[in-house]
């Protein structure tokens, strides 16, 4: 991740895959400010901390990563929220997008490629970001 | 469930007396409150998981309800549709979000 330091919330019920992502995350150059459990704590831990970026499980305990989605982005619309689930179904993957998130990664994936895809997404985000600024 | 306490939805355990809930998994992963015939989150038939036609249908007094039954036919068709062919790798969902590219 390049110029500004990336303030992350990982949110995922699995601490295996909590831990994988912050690897990656902090690999990138990020920082992992907070990690939730469940949608509750997700929720509770994103208006604490406001990060630039949540990496959000669908299937978690208490509320589900799509209702997560819906209530961070009515709290701030320019959030970068990527969906990190094993849930391939389509209409899924559609409502997430439809509900503001930037990328829908499946957890089946290699660690090499969520990597990529992190990345990417970041700076995709970024020139976005960018761009509205000049306009 | 014994105590009759209401627990939140995705509980496995009753959160009053730790008794194991009856909990109905659909296949894209969510758990449904017990006696669900539709899944709250992908809208699917929970009734597929239960092998055929539900209890619902056939307990109404007794009888077959045939419109109950004609529905969860369908419902049950619409699932298996959307879980054999709506399924997207990584490679779909790149492409997808091309298609959908943000901007603020």
């Amino acid at each position: 991740m390049e110029k500004r330091k990336a303030r992350i919330l990982i949110a995922d019920d699995e601490v295996h895959i909590r831990s994988l992502i912050r690897l990656i995350v902090t690999s990138l150059g990020a920082e992992v400010v907070a990690e939730a459990a469940d949608g509750e704590q997700a929720l509770s831990l994103y208006r604490e901390h406001r990060p630039d970026m949540v990496m959000l499980d669908i299937n978690m305990p208490k509320l589900d990563g799509i209702a997560v989605l819906k209530q961070i982005i009515e709290i701030n619309p320019r959030t970068l929220v990527i969906m990190l689930t094993s849930l391939n179904a389509l209409d899924v993957v559609k409502e997430c997008i439809d509900n503001g998130a930037w990328n829908y990664l499946l957890k089946n994936t290699t660690a090499e490629e969520l990597n990529r895809e992190i990345n990417r997404t970041w700076k995709d985000y970024m020139a976005a970001i960018q761009e509205s600024a000049k306009s | 469930m014994s105590c009759n306490h209401i627990n939140p939805p995705g509980y496995h355990f009753c959160g009053k007396c730790g008794e194991a809930l009856e909990v109905d998994r659909c296949r894209c992963g969510f758990a449904a409150a017990a006696g669900d015939i539709f899944c709250g989150r992908c809208g699917a038939s929970l009734v597929a998981n239960m092998g055929g036609i539900s209890k619902a249908a056939t307990d109404t007094g007794q009888r077959l309800d045939l419109e109950l039954m004609a529905q969860q036919a369908a419902q049950e068709k619409q699932f298996i549709e959307t879980t054999h062919k709506a399924r997207v790798t990584q490679d779909d969902i790149r492409k997808l979000l091309v298609t959908r590219k943000r901007r603020f």
